[in-house]
């Protein structure tokens, strides 16, 4: 397994589109925040484009592999599909999670909050959120085996999360459900980080098992 | 006599229709197979089965002796393949695309240059996948097949869209490959003249059965001689082949042609009769079906 984690971590470092994708988010953030005060709370608010772009380029990432066939070579080097879906997940939530905290963090030295308590549990729930994000993307990647096909549905999914978030009538429940609803909860105490963690790990566990009966099924 | 690959038995249903139904083969070590059927005859699904990339729903699958699922994955270690088109990654360099075969096999980066000289890509440089020919693309994706120096490779029409250059580069590197590394082939192809000259046995498969399994002796034997005759007067030639050779075997094609089979020693014979019933054709010779004629005929069309 090891030699699949290596390839998915030079197949990441070669990849144009990843290093791209870094500027971009640092690039749009810096426009949106331009001026402003930056808090946690507008971080928070601010960063759903961010979401969904890195969650949209870890689809890719993973279905690409499929859709090109370049799954073939890591079948025949004698690793388990099994392993193989590890790998892809390991590297693409370290992909994501890189995508997702860049800006934040370039932000915490820049300002020099790296002291402030809150930007810590920042962080921590974005990490979660970025390995949510990785398994989710793997699941889309795993049932539709397409880029179109999987972007597209990670797009509808965070369509859903944003309109039922934003419900008034349905939204604060929603909040409780979706993990990136999930997150201003937690910043403004209505759940704590530890449910909402409990809550992302729910979540990662339901997505690997479907991932995982579809790669065990899936032919290429 | 050395197997490498045996399926035994295997069908493969897709929506509940065969796709392949009881195939058996039987692949040697150290031989170029080719693999010849229609689009949909189930050449690809057979190949996909071997390299694991689909499961057959009935019969066993044996590589090098092994058959249960788990040590089979390791076995498929020793293939290597190109399905359909060569899968790789556009925005790298040959090197680079090299790189990532010998990073996921373990292999020494010292590979890299012998497969670059094989494939003819050494020259490339940082020239991105993306903008190599399709020749250079089927050659850079055997070379990836290579990397971790297989003793079993598969190729799916690693011919196909080719140019002309392309397919006789093509044509010399698998030869290469399997004279200098020993290595067992099974290569499928609608270019059946190519396949023709490149391999030692061939497998012919329609609506996925296996139709026949023959070596390339055997085809020579079994393809029909036959005496060519173009003429305009092919009524004629009918009658005189018929009432004075009391030939049966014979056929009549595009109006100006007529093929006499197995005849070829009644040459001087024909010409004879024809001079003197004032017949001239305008060519006459010896000559024998090609690959495709044989198949045609195997397929009954």
């Amino acid at each position: 397994m090891g030699r699949l984690i290596k390839l998915e971590c030079y197949k990441l470092l070669k990849d144009r589109l990843f290093w791209t994708i870094i500027l971009l988010i640092i690039l749009i953030n810096s426009v949106m925040f331009a001026g402003q005060d930056i808090s946690i709370d507008s971080l928070a608010q601010k960063m759903f484009l961010t979401i969904v772009i890195v969650s949209l380029y870890g689809t890719s990432f993973i279905a690409k592999d499929y859709e090109e066939k370049k799954i073939i070579y890591e079948i025949l080097s004698g690793n388990s599909k099994t392993k193989i879906l590890f790998a892809k997940i390991l590297i693409t939530a370290l992909g994501i999670q890189i995508q997702l905290l860049v800006f934040p963090i370039v932000i915490g030295f820049i300002n020099n909050k790296f002291t402030d308590e809150n930007l810590k549990i920042f962080l921590v729930i974005y990490f979660w959120l970025g390995i949510f994000l990785s398994f989710l993307a793997t699941m889309m990647a795993n049932i539709f085996k397409s880029q179109g096909l999987s972007i597209g549905c990670a797009i509808v999914f965070h369509l859903i999360t944003l309109l039922s978030v934003n419900s008034s009538s349905v939204g604060f429940i929603m909040a409780h459900i979706l993990p990136v609803g999930m997150i201003k909860l937690v910043l403004n105490n209505y759940v704590t980080l530890n449910q909402y963690t409990v809550t992302l790990i729910v979540w990662d566990l339901v997505l690997l098992i479907l991932a995982l009966i579809c790669v065990k099924k899936s032919e290429f | 006599m050395s197997i490498i690959c045996e399926l035994k038995g295997i069908s493969k249903f897709y929506n509940k229709k065969a796709v392949l139904s009881n195939v058996n083969l039987q692949l040697e070590k150290g031989k170029i197979y080719g693999f010849i059927g229609r689009n949909g005859a189930g050449k690809t699904t057979t190949m996909r089965i071997i390299t694991g990339l689909a499961r057959p729903d009935k019969g066993t699958l044996i590589i090098d002796g092994i058959s249960d699922e788990k040590n089979i994955i390791e076995k498929r270690k020793k293939i290597g393949c190109i399905i359909e088109t060569p899968a790789l990654y556009l925005d790298m360099t040959a090197k680079q695309n090299l790189k990532s075969m010998c990073i996921l096999h373990g292999v020494s980066l010292n590979v890299i240059s012998e497969l670059l000289d094989l494939v003819g890509l050494s020259n490339e440089g940082r020239k991105r996948v993306r903008h190599f020919s399709l020749g250079m693309k089927q050659r850079l994706g055997i070379g990836m097949a290579l990397v971790n120096n297989p003793e079993f490779l598969i190729l799916d029409e690693p011919i196909n869209g080719l140019d002309p250059d392309g397919i006789v580069e093509v044509r010399y590197l698998i030869k290469n490959i399997c004279e200098t590394r020993k290595t067992t082939i099974l290569i499928s192809s609608h270019i059946l003249s190519e396949l023709y000259q490149m391999v030692d046995n061939y497998i012919l498969i329609n609506k996925g059965e296996i139709i026949e399994m023959l070596t390339h002796e055997e085809l020579n034997k079994k393809t029909q001689k036959y005496v060519l005759i173009k003429s305009d007067k092919t009524k004629k030639i009918r009658e005189i082949i018929e009432k004075q050779l009391k030939i049966k075997d014979f056929e009549i094609v595009n109006d100006d042609t007529v093929k006499i089979y197995n005849s070829e020693n009644k040459v001087l014979e024909i010409m004879n009769i024809f001079a003197s019933m004032g017949i001239e054709p305008s060519a006459i010779s010896v000559s024998e079906d090609s690959l495709e004629e044989y198949f045609f005929k195997r397929i009954g069309k």
